[in-house]
């Protein structure tokens, strides 16, 4: 990793989550056309893509990459899909980031999307049961928050983790949520009226869990080199960039209450950017169920094992708490178009590094993280930016 | 199967008879349930099946109240991991369990013949 080049974020631009008439390849397009603008660069100046997609397929289309480079003008470019379930943003982000800082590639495209909304309810949860071990999980009766109810009884039983505490996580990212204009659900929410919401895998109720969204996120990511020939303005530099595999299946690790892909990914990032995790301003997490985030900030290092449990509640991780997490309202506020999700984190990163997250602003953003897990934690992604 | 590895139809074929299968090491004797090429202990290349016995404890569950494709029928029930013999784990469910009193961590609980998918326990009540 010491003879990896600098690399910037030279722009990132998503669409509104939700529920979209568009279909996947049109939110692709309309996010990475965003991205190019703002990037103030011509098309022909990307030179290879990764488009991140998990179920493509779910619309008839696969192979989306051509497509989308077709649409920009520019069908002679390289692209891939790479999925990677509810990681494939971060996963695409990471393989795009190897390629420009080992020097091989100047200028790339990253972009992640999704359809899914147009699935009825039990197409779109057997769909994503389908990202864990089918063999071991889906075909054996769990769903995708059956997984994540059992790591939340494992955290209860061995932490004293309350449903309270939970839910007070759901509060707080809607409550970022609601300042997101591109936030799918835009709507301040109670500590009561989560625990009284449905349960869909106990302890686990609906409004601890994200929604299924529509959406799209594209990053485009540059070469010192590119950003000095082109006089382009230096705003974001990527810092560190960590990458891990986990256990595929929930019953084969030791510890079903802690992710060791979060934990080795955040500390090669940490590493790489040669700092230390208190020096993170504010983080953006994969918190697909509120136990997700709480796993989250123990394993990246932000709290000790056991003591992220009560962050949201005691207001800790709010907007103008001591460490900011999910600002934009996270997977549970904001949505989680699966393959949008990693390349979305990266959006809200860059506009909180470049002072222009308006009403959610976070005071003093100069470094933010971004972590993408998919499934249980099979994959994770955890990305450093720092502001130039 | 062989070609000294575990594939998934060596599992799914046993659990139906309520026989819970694992691969063995040749070489250290680590045990797993799993699909598996190489241990995950040594790395050899050369791992047999062997059963393992079919009871153990629940370390953790969930009630399913909405479920994926071939359980739609068969909510609520729990969804378990189970803690097998010298800490060998593997996943399962139990049916018509519509709450989470009615278990708890640590319930023993056995494997069960059934022509249903997934590994079907019952509760060993003592």
């Amino acid at each position: 990793m010491e003879n990896m080049n600098k690399v910037f974020l030279l722009s990132a631009a998503g669409t509104k989550y939700g529920k979209a008439n568009l279909t996947a390849r049109d939110l692709s397009m309309l996010a990475s056309k965003r991205a190019i603008e703002n990037a103030g660069i011509n098309p022909q100046n990307i030179q290879a893509a990764f488009v991140a997609n998990a179920f493509g397929m779910a619309e008839k289309q696969g192979h989306l990459g051509p497509l989308l480079m077709s649409s920009l003008g520019i069908p002679h470019v390289p692209s891939s899909t790479i999925e990677a379930a509810c990681c494939s943003g971060g996963s695409a982000f990471r393989e795009a980031y190897i390629n420009v800082a080992s020097g091989f590639y100047d200028v790339m495209l990253v972009v992640g999307t999704e359809k899914i909304s147009h699935l009825d309810t039990l197409t779109a949860t057997t769909y994503f049961s389908y990202g864990g071990d089918y063999c071991f999980e889906g075909n054996s009766g769990a769903s995708f928050p059956g997984l994540y109810a059992t790591m939340a009884r494992s955290h209860m039983n061995e932490y004293g983790t309350t449903e309270e505490e939970l839910a007070a996580v759901a509060v707080k990212n809607h409550d970022n949520g609601v300042l997101n204009d591109k936030a799918h659900l835009q709507k301040k929410i109670t500590i009561d009226e989560v625990l009284k919401s449905p349960i869909v895998a106990d302890p686990l109720k609906l409004y601890d869990s994200c929604p299924f969204s529509d959406g799209a996120a594209a990053a485009i990511i540059a070469s010192e080199d590119f950003m000095n020939k082109n006089n382009l303005q230096k705003r974001v530099s990527i810092k560190g960039s960590g990458r891990s595999g986990g256990e595929g299946s929930l019953h084969t690790r030791k510890n079903i209450n802690s992710l060791e892909s979060t934990v080795r990914a955040s500390r090669e990032a940490l590493k790489q950017a040669g700092i230390n995790i208190k020096k993170i301003d504010f983080a953006e997490v994969h918190d697909c169920f509120t136990i997700a985030e709480i796993i989250a900030m123990e394993d990246i290092g932000i709290f000790e094992k056991g003591e992220a449990s009560k962050a949201a509640l005691e207001g800790r991780t709010a907007i103008n708490g001591e460490i900011p997490i999910n600002p934009s309202g996270g997977l549970k506020s904001k949505g989680h178009p699966v393959g949008a999700t990693g390349v979305g984190q990266i959006v809200e990163v860059y506009e909180q590094l470049t002072e222009s997250s308006t009403q959610r602003q976070v005071k003093n953003a100069n470094i933010g993280l971004t972590h993408n897990v998919g499934a249980t934690g099979g994959s994770c992604a955890v990305h450093i930016f720092e502001r130039e | 199967m062989s070609d000294d590895s575990v594939f998934v139809e060596d599992i799914i074929e046993a659990t139906k008879e309520g026989i819970i299968r694992a691969y063995e090491c040749t070489k250290c004797n680590n045990k797993g349930v799993a699909i598996q090429a190489f241990c995950k202990k040594c790395g050899n290349n050369k791992l047999a099946i062997t059963e393992i016995n079919n009871v153990g404890k629940v370390i953790t569950y969930t009630i399913q109240t909405v479920a994926p494709d071939p359980f739609v029928n068969e909510v609520p029930y729990a969804w378990i991991i189970v803690e097998l013999e010298n800490d060998i784990r593997t996943t399962g469910w139990i049916p018509f369990i519509s709450s989470k009193d009615e278990l708890k961590i640590g319930q023993k609980v056995k494997l069960v013949k059934s022509y249903k998918p997934g590994m079907v326990f019952e509760k060993i009540i003592e």
